[in-house]
């Protein structure tokens, strides 16, 4: 315990005492007389070490550990508290721990006078081994009676109290499984104890061993129960610190939840008894109640469809709601707990609270912002950032109280206040936030500024009358120093801008021009010259972009230049005037000493020169669907048979745009996103880049078709895996049956080239029941035995509880059969009851049962991939003039132009065009063009040619489809007239 | 949500001049223990990330937390890595004490003081520094186990955590001028006895 000072280096670095010494030193537990300060000084030390990190092996471990049980021997209760404590830490470090369970039950089971009064008492201590309890039935009321009479003056305060819960303590961290049943009868007596503390250890501690003893545990509930409203006592002592006791309910309410959790209605009618009364006391089971009840309405709201159930009277959120809107003006940790409970259930969906039902939280909210606290500030500015991240309007009130904070001194704090205001601020307002930004934008990390840029995106997006203030703001500090996460944010942000404001495209692109003149990051620059090159051509004057692009040429690094090859050969592409210039200059750099960067040059070279090659290549903006191509490309290569090229003309095409996955934009980032992204080191901030991802299989797989559903299962059933490399398409998953009955199922189609496979994923909702031999039956509308046969079901055995599981029935179709057929479809199983826990089945008796669900339809759509072209009179012209096949039809029954478009889409499966899916309102007549890829690889375009009869409600429409195969346009087109 | 009682992740004391640590426990952190060998515990209410299951990602965490709060010690509450940290200063040491991302930072922020609080009672007359905390590693243990166990706040009183912490056995029986603790012992002994005997007017 001396610090010399030659420790003082190892003392910096966190080490204060040597490890081999220390354990040398543990021989003092041996000698006899023992002496207790010594070894608890040394214990001490022991704890020292463990709590800097220091590694005990196993063998360390249990030593010690054995060397410390003989310290039971000594009575002293200030030794046995921490032996206690050591037992908890090595408990999980040693080996044969179990061997202190008698001493330790001894311990519990002690009168206070036995415990420490007479040292001659032989302790069990290292000698005994196994167990012997129930040996001495001590009674725990005797021993509480003398706690209440008041230990003598010569006992250490409450010593007994804590040394009987210190022991239940540790007792619970030595046991396992098998061992726990004999310690039962203890701890269901402690729980209902008068004394908190030992209440409290009980309690605790059979919280932390219910995972491993649910069914022992649950036969406790009415000692719970007693616990939870009951008084305690804390102290023995009349003038000590006197904490009420209501702590206990904490834990009580805990574990009450814990064993109930499973079942709904018992944590409802829980949780709405003890919000009725006052009974729960403790500001920290009040906290958790609040949780409860919010957990319960999440629930009910979901069993209901998302109704808003807070408006209907007597229902149970309707309750939960008076309760939390009652805790609003409680204290503040409760204040702040209920507060959040009610902003989180202000949301989009029809089941959120009104402006008016979510005021009082507000009102709270408010209260806290002008506390002195930091922690209270901090909570209440999170919440209300979470609001204004649903709706601002809401939070408007508290618009003054948070401006104070925006200079806070805690930058959380501020920048949580800066961004809610962002959200919240009117047009009127951004101007002065704006300024008072910018002063503060110096003296923040870049972490802070981040967040700020893309609270400022988001405000520009709203305010396009403000984008000119916002743009020159972002230029402004894309000038300042930063590291690479911050500058991209601000480039994000413009280039955020320039996607939705067409008219800032120009100062945007100039301020980006200038950035790159002296850009450090070369992803950045890579990125902004993409840009350049995809919306530089459309500016009015596009030649004064080739000098900044053609200065990267000659200034920077490989991955740079490569990126302005291209960038300058796209503005050869689109713009005829600068041709011959950019000819020039990519001729220069053919002598570049980085080969891509001389491949691109020669190629775009070459693409340039004739029109042909240039429109394919250089104007062409649609691109193969990756996660599509990646499967295909992933079951090719798993299938193992080279014989044959892959299908490409099987894959969709998608226009470019869509490449980069839908990203966290405008006022709808994730909530988890917006409340963690302060302090964050930011590299999970925002994925903007497409995650293309390595090319293991699952990953493609389940990617398998944009929208579609994954094959993971397929994959993993062996008679059906060896279909996979001739997939065409799996649909997305529907559902087929509503989400209030006993079982959830749905419906995934996997079309393959000659088969169908339906996977049918069944949810059993029901603990208390068991599916066995789950199979469905499918009896088709019109008789297919010609065209499709069915050829194999795959049953599930066994369906328990919440455990979904799918059963797949196969098709084969006849070479080049595309039946559309509708099956009406039910499940077929034996149930039988069973265990909710274990879900062993009572007995082996099961009944039959037959469980109908909606149709399962098989439909054109189901052969069909949407896909784009880049230009369609081009490609309608090079499909055959005689592969052509026109219908006209009379559709009655439809409103607008818009619903029968939208009507074809989903009869077809294919991809509107041009955006010929937009139909202009007020109008009568309109061309919809339609894109896809037929199974098999067969192009398909549809044109249709529509008039509306608005009187009639009627649409005419004269529909052309081509097709590479003329079968092919024939089903199509009949597809339609159904 | 956090609907199960595990409300402290890691309780951290740092050297404030460098960052290195004075004592840190972090809670359920998915180690095996004696429990764990059953399966079965997999699925229990303990949130058992493996985040901080490793010596060196619990370091890089300390580090780059204290890197991010030593000049900023009056904020009191920092969002750090997907976790909500409350902390103080004393004297030499910071105080952390870490919670979940959705935790009730007013719940943690009460665990903080009362930490707090109850290491100042048990240390009494001490300055609460680097030296008296390890010096004095047994009281604060204590003390500290008295406040949580195993990442489920047990107490909220500081006192009545102090109160629960037994006094360090007497010297009586080894009393030896040679010892170098004699000194420090013999006035834990008066202190004691103070102690008790205020606890017990």
């Amino acid at each position: 315990m001396s610090f010399g000072k030659k420790d003082e280096d190892a003392e910096s670095r966190g080490v204060f005492f040597d490890k081999s010494q220390v354990l040398l030193e543990t021989r003092v537990f041996n000698e006899t007389p023992l002496n207790p300060r010594k070894s608890r000084l040394l214990l001490g030390k022991v704890l020292t070490l463990l709590y800097t990190g220091e590694h005990l092996t196993r063998a360390e471990a249990t030593d010690l550990f054995f060397a410390t049980t003989k310290l039971f021997q000594n009575k002293d209760p200030g030794l046995r508290q921490i032996i206690y404590l050591l037992i908890k830490e090595l408990a999980d470090k040693a080996d044969d721990v179990l061997m202190v369970t008698s001493s330790l039950t001894k311990d519990i089971n002690a009168k206070p006078e036995e415990l420490f009064a007479s040292p001659n008492l032989l302790s069990s201590a290292a000698a005994s081994f196994g167990f012997s309890f129930g040996s001495r039935t001590t009674s725990l009321s005797s021993a509480s009676a003398a706690l209440g009479a008041g230990a003598g003056p010569g006992a250490i305060l409450g010593t007994n109290v804590c040394h009987r819960a210190n022991a239940l303590r540790a007792i619970c961290r030595i046991m396992d499984p098998s061992t726990i049943p004999a310690i039962e009868r203890f701890l269901k007596q402690a729980i209902v104890d008068r004394t908190a503390a030992v209440s409290t250890a009980a309690l605790v501690s059979s919280y932390h061993v219910f995972p491993v003893a649910r069914d022992l545990v649950r036969r406790w509930v009415n000692e719970v129960q007693e616990a939870l409203t009951s008084p305690k006592v804390t102290s023995t002592s009349p003038s000590a610190y006197l904490s009420t006791g209501y702590i206990v309910q904490y834990h009580a309410l805990g574990l009450l939840y814990l064993i109930r959790q499973a079942d709904r209605m018992a944590v409802a009618k829980l949780v709405q008894s003890l919000a009725r009364t006052s009974n729960v006391r403790s500001q920290w089971a009040q906290c958790m109640l609040v949780r409860f009840a919010v957990k319960c309405c999440e629930d009910e709201s979901a069993s209901f469809g998302g109704k808003n159930m807070v408006s209907v009277d007597g229902s149970l959120s309707a309750a939960m709601y008076e309760y939390l809107k009652s805790l609003c003006n409680n204290n503040d940790m409760v204040m702040l707990e209920a507060a959040r409970a009610l902003v989180s259930m202000v949301n989009s969906t029809p089941a959120s609270l009104t402006a008016t039902q979510v005021q009082p939280a507000v009102t709270a909210l408010q209260q806290l912002l002008v506390s002195p606290k930091p922690a209270l500030k901090f909570a209440a500015l999170r919440t209300l950032h979470q609001l204004a991240q649903v709706n601002a309007s809401l939070v408007t009130a508290c618009n003054l109280d948070m401006e104070q904070l925006v200079s806070d001194s805690n930058r959380s704090i501020a920048t949580f206040a800066i961004t809610t205001l962002l959200k919240t601020g009117t047009e009127s307002s951004v101007d002065r936030l704006m300024k008072q930004i910018s002063s503060f934008m110096s003296e923040i990390s870049d972490e802070f500024k981040v967040i700020i840029i893309d609270a400022i995106r988001v405000l520009a997006v709203k305010f396009p009358a403000k984008q000119a203030v916002m743009l020159s703001f972002l230029a402004s500090v894309l000038r300042d120093e930063g590291g690479y996460e911050y500058k991209r944010s601000v480039v994000e942000a413009i280039f955020d801008l320039v996607k939705v404001l067409p008219d800032c495209l120009e100062t945007a692109l100039a301020h980006l021009c200038e950035f790159i003149e002296d850009c450090e990051f070369t992803k950045l620059a890579v990125r902004i010259l993409h840009l350049l090159g995809a919306e530089g051509p459309k500016t009015r004057d596009p030649a004064k972009y080739l000098r900044y692009i053609y200065n990267r040429v000659i200034l920077e690094n490989s991955n740079v230049r490569a990126a302005a090859v291209t960038a300058l050969a796209a503005f050869g592409a689109h713009v005829d005037s600068v041709r011959p210039t950019v000819r020039v200059l990519l001729t220069r750099c053919l002598d570049d000493p980085d080969d891509e960067v001389r491949d691109r040059a020669t190629f775009n070279l070459a693409a340039l020169d004739q029109a042909d090659l240039r429109a394919q290549y250089l104007l062409n903006d649609t691109v193969l669907a990756v996660p599509t191509l990646q499967a295909k490309l992933a079951h090719y290569t798993a299938a193992g048979d080279f014989a044959h090229a892959v299908d490409v003309a099987a894959v969709p095409r998608i226009p470019k745009a869509e490449l980069v996955p839908a990203r966290r934009r405008a006022g709808s980032p994730t909530r988890g996103g917006a409340m963690n992204s302060p302090m964050l080191g930011s590299p999970a901030m925002r994925t903007m880049t497409p995650t293309l991802g390595p090319a293991t299989p699952t990953p493609a797989a389940q990617a398998a078709a944009p929208g579609g559903a994954s094959t993971q299962w397929l994959e993993k059933e062996p008679l059906l895996a060896p279909l996979l490399p001739t997939l065409f398409k799996s649909t997305s998953s529907v559902a087929l049956t509503d989400r209030e009955l006993e079982y959830h199922v749905s419906l995934v189609k996997h079309v393959f080239r000659d088969w169908l496979v339906l996977e049918i994923e069944v949810v059993n909702t029901m603990p208390e029941v068991l599916l066995e031999n789950v199979a469905v039956s499918l009896v088709p509308d019109t008789p297919i035995d010609t065209v499709m046969k069915q050829m194999a079901v795959v049953p599930i055995a066994s369906l328990k509880a919440h455990d979904p599981q799918r059963v797949f029935v196969a098709f084969q179709r006849a070479p080049g059969a595309v039946p559309t057929v509708s099956f009406a479809t039910k499940l077929t199983m034996t149930v039988k009851d069973c265990d909710p826990v274990t879900h062993v089945p009572d007995s082996d008796q099961g009944y039959p049962e037959e469980f109908a669900v909606e149709d399962v339809d098989v439909t054109l759509a189901d052969y069909m991939l949407p896909t784009t072209v880049p230009d369609f009179s081009s490609a309608w012209d090079a499909l055959d003039e005689p592969s052509q096949v026109v219908e006209t039809l009379q559709v009655p029954g439809i409103p607008t132009l818009a619903v029968a478009v939208a009507q074809i889409v989903d009869l077809l499966g294919m991809r509107a065009l041009e955006g010929s899916n937009m139909v202009p309102a007020e109008k009568h007549a309109h061309t919809l063009v339609l894109g896809g890829v037929f199974l098999g690889g067969v192009p398909v375009l549809v044109r249709v040619r529509m008039v509306l009869d608005a009187g009639a409600q009627a649409v005419a429409m004269e529909v052309a489809v081509r097709a590479g195969v003329p079968e092919v346009a024939q089903v199509v087109a009949q597809a339609l007239q159904g | 949500m956090n609907l199960t009682l595990y409300t402290v992740k890691a309780l951290i004391l740092l050297d404030v001049s460098n960052g290195s640590r004075v004592l840190a426990k972090y809670y359920n952190t998915g180690a095996p223990s004696n429990a764990a060998t059953s399966p079965a515990v997999a699925t229990g209410p303990a949130p058992t990330s493996t985040e901080f299951a490793t010596l060196k990602d619990q370091k890089t965490f300390e580090r780059r937390l204290w890197e991010k709060t030593r000049k900023l010690l009056n904020n009191e509450i920092i969002l750090f890595n997907n976790h909500v940290v409350v902390y103080k200063g004393m004297a030499d040491v910071m105080l952390f004490v870490v919670g979940s991302l959705e935790e009730n930072e007013l719940m943690l922020s009460s665990v903080l003081n009362t930490l707090y609080e109850a290491i100042n009672l048990v240390l009494l007359k001490y300055q609460t520094e680097k030296r008296t905390i390890i010096e004095n590693m047994d009281l604060v243990a204590l003390a500290i186990d008295e406040c949580i166990d195993n990442g489920i706040v047990i107490e909220t009183d500081p006192g009545t955590i102090a109160s629960r912490v037994s006094k360090r056995p007497s010297e009586l029986a080894d009393i030896s001028f040679n010892d170098p603790n004699s000194i420090s012992g013999a006035m834990n002994k008066v202190r004691d006895s103070f102690f008790a005997g205020i606890l017990l007017k």
